[in-house]
């Protein structure tokens, strides 16, 4: 009797287990994506265009985050700890961002052509990280049991990446 | 065959890919139109400079490098208008007054090293019987003290067990004993010290103001700030910021001992290197804040470098005409400031009393001691040297 409750537990463990893994890949990948729309958006060669550039990246962070927080469904985070993950995560982003337009503006100087991808590798990395931080602020708005799984995985069972 | 169709993340790669052709491609057009750009002004340069010939710039070059040598020749003998001492050079007061610059230097140091010192001249274990006649009246003193800091090293005691039976335990206690008896650490300890720039000696026959050279860091930057400002009398010309800046910090001292001074007997005023240059400003200072002395003030430098312009030297001159400045010719410091620096012009005051003594090294050669022994030998003199000298 005790094991056959133990393997219902150790299922219902590994099925939980496994959601969050779907979800954290689907997630990461969506992220890559947005990488990548966005350091295509920063290989914009067209000389005095460099505001339509940020306005398009920062349209696709937006919307970046609003799908990051879809694919958890929104989920209310009461822990103070993951706010303050947050904050962290944003002031990392802009630091990982500076550190990145520093080392391209180096080798720019060694290598002059290498400095056309510059805003192409700050916003690739910005849009990374940030897309990471928030990804990991709503992956704290889990749920902790098993039970909630079934409605929330029927409208994640294909996403995968 | 059905085309497959492509997944987000490759049409993604793919425009990647495609746009960073495009970014590389358009960025390396544009770094070669730079690169002919420049070759192009180059080429310009080059043939600009091409149409003037070389030998006319070194002409120019030279040419106006000799000026500029002729330029400050025809400063120096005569670098202001100075008045004649109406009193001779006397070298049985000069071999006092170098002693007492020398001692100068001494009092501060021994204020550095013993913390109960207060600056008497007469306490200092290098005093000369020579001067026992005198009665010191003031310390000059500056406004700040100094830190110094001291590494000291001091026994580092160990704590050891009385009741020890065990032989291993003795075996360490013993080397614990040993170590004791080695061990040393190394403290650094701060404490202020007061920083004596001179003192006021005064006898039956004359008064004696004596100002200190450079010891110290902070005294070094002063010498360096060449920059010049009004004298605080108008009509005296422009001085050297930094020499203003400590003298007058000293100004109120020098004052009060002045005021006791018996107006008929000399004043001596003197000091080495900066302390020359203090000695300029205080003799100064004192013959417009005591014109009854003025005429009794006799000022002896050694080493002393240049304290302000043309009219302030002239005027220097006017009022104190039995200046005298002791050189040693391989001294580098009575040539500093340059006659003109960053547009201020310098001019020595006082009769030029020089020697030779090249000891082979620019810090001995401006020493106190170098002048001292020179001094004490007799070997200054004002008339013009007899070796051959490069000259215009």
């Amino acid at each position: 009797m005790s094991n056959q409750k133990a393997y219902f537990h150790d299922s219902f463990e590994f099925a939980h287990h496994a959601a969050f893994v779907r979800r954290n890949r689907s997630i990461r990948g969506l992220i890559f994506d947005y990488a990548l729309g966005t350091a295509i958006v920063g290989l914009n060669p067209i000389p005095n265009t460099f505001w339509l550039t940020l306005m398009i990246a920062i349209v696709l962070l937006v919307k970046m985050s609003r799908d990051v927080g879809k694919k958890w469904g929104f989920p209310n985070v009461y822990d103070f700890t993951a706010f303050l993950g947050l904050l962290f995560g944003v002031v990392g982003s802009i630091a990982f961002g500076i550190i990145v337009f520093l080392v391209m503006l180096l080798l720019g100087q060694l290598l002059p052509l290498l400095s056309a991808f510059t805003v192409s590798a700050v916003l690739f990395t910005f849009t990374w990280a940030l897309g990471q931080t928030i990804h990991h602020f709503f992956a704290n708005g889990f749920p902790k049991q098993t039970k909630h799984l079934p409605a929330q995985e029927s409208s994640l069972s294909a996403d995968i990446d | 065959m059905p085309m497959q169709k492509l997944t987000r993340r490759q049409l993604l790669l793919g425009g990647f890919g495609i746009g960073a052709i495009a970014t590389g491609s358009y960025k390396n057009y544009q770094l070669e139109q730079e690169r002919k750009r420049k070759l192009a002004l180059e080429t310009l340069a080059r043939a600009e400079l091409s149409k003037k010939d070389p030998r006319e710039k070194l002409k120019e070059l030279f040419g106006s490098d000799a000026q500029h040598t002729k330029e400050r020749v025809e400063i120096e003998p005569e670098p202001a208008k100075l008045t004649s001492p109406k009193l001779p050079y006397s070298r049985e007061i000069s071999k006092t007054l170098v002693i007492c610059c020398a001692l100068t230097t001494h009092q501060y140091v021994l204020g550095k090293l013993d913390e109960t010192y207060t600056g008497e001249i007469k306490t200092l274990p290098t005093f000369p019987k020579l001067l026992t006649g005198y009665t010191q009246i003031a310390t000059l003193r500056g406004i700040e003290d100094d830190t110094v800091d001291d590494t000291v090293e001091v026994d580092v005691p160990l704590n050891t067990s009385s009741n020890i039976s065990n032989s291993t335990q003795r075996l360490l206690r013993d080397a614990g004993f040993n170590l004791n008896q080695r061990l040393k650490e190394a403290v650094n300890l701060s404490r202020k010290i007061p920083v004596y720039l001179g003192y006021v000696f005064t006898s039956p026959s004359h008064n004696i103001i004596a100002f200190r050279g450079t010891n110290r860091l902070a005294e070094m930057i002063t010498d360096a700030i060449v920059l010049q400002t009004d004298y605080p009398t108008t009509g005296y010309g422009k001085i050297h910021d930094g020499f203003l800046d400590l003298y007058q910090s000293l100004a109120q001292q020098v004052q009060e001992a002045a005021k006791t001074f018996n107006p008929t007997l000399p004043c001596y005023v003197t000091g080495h290197s900066l302390g020359g240059a203090l000695a300029t400003l205080a003799a100064l200072d004192l013959a417009l804040k005591f014109p009854k002395l003025r005429s009794r003030i006799q000022l002896y430098t050694y080493a002393s470098p240049r304290v302000g312009n043309r009219d302030f030297a002239t005027k220097h001159s006017q009022l104190l005409p039995n200046c005298y400045r002791v050189v040693n010719l391989a001294d580098t410091v009575p040539l500093t400031p340059p006659f003109e620096v960053y547009g201020s012009q310098y001019s020595h005051i006082g009769q030029m009393w020089s020697f030779l003594a090249n000891t082979g090294d620019i810090i001995r050669n401006h020493r106190i001691s170098t002048y001292q022994t020179a001094v004490m030998q007799a070997i200054e003199t004002d008339k013009r040297r007899s070796y051959p000298v490069a000259g215009f």
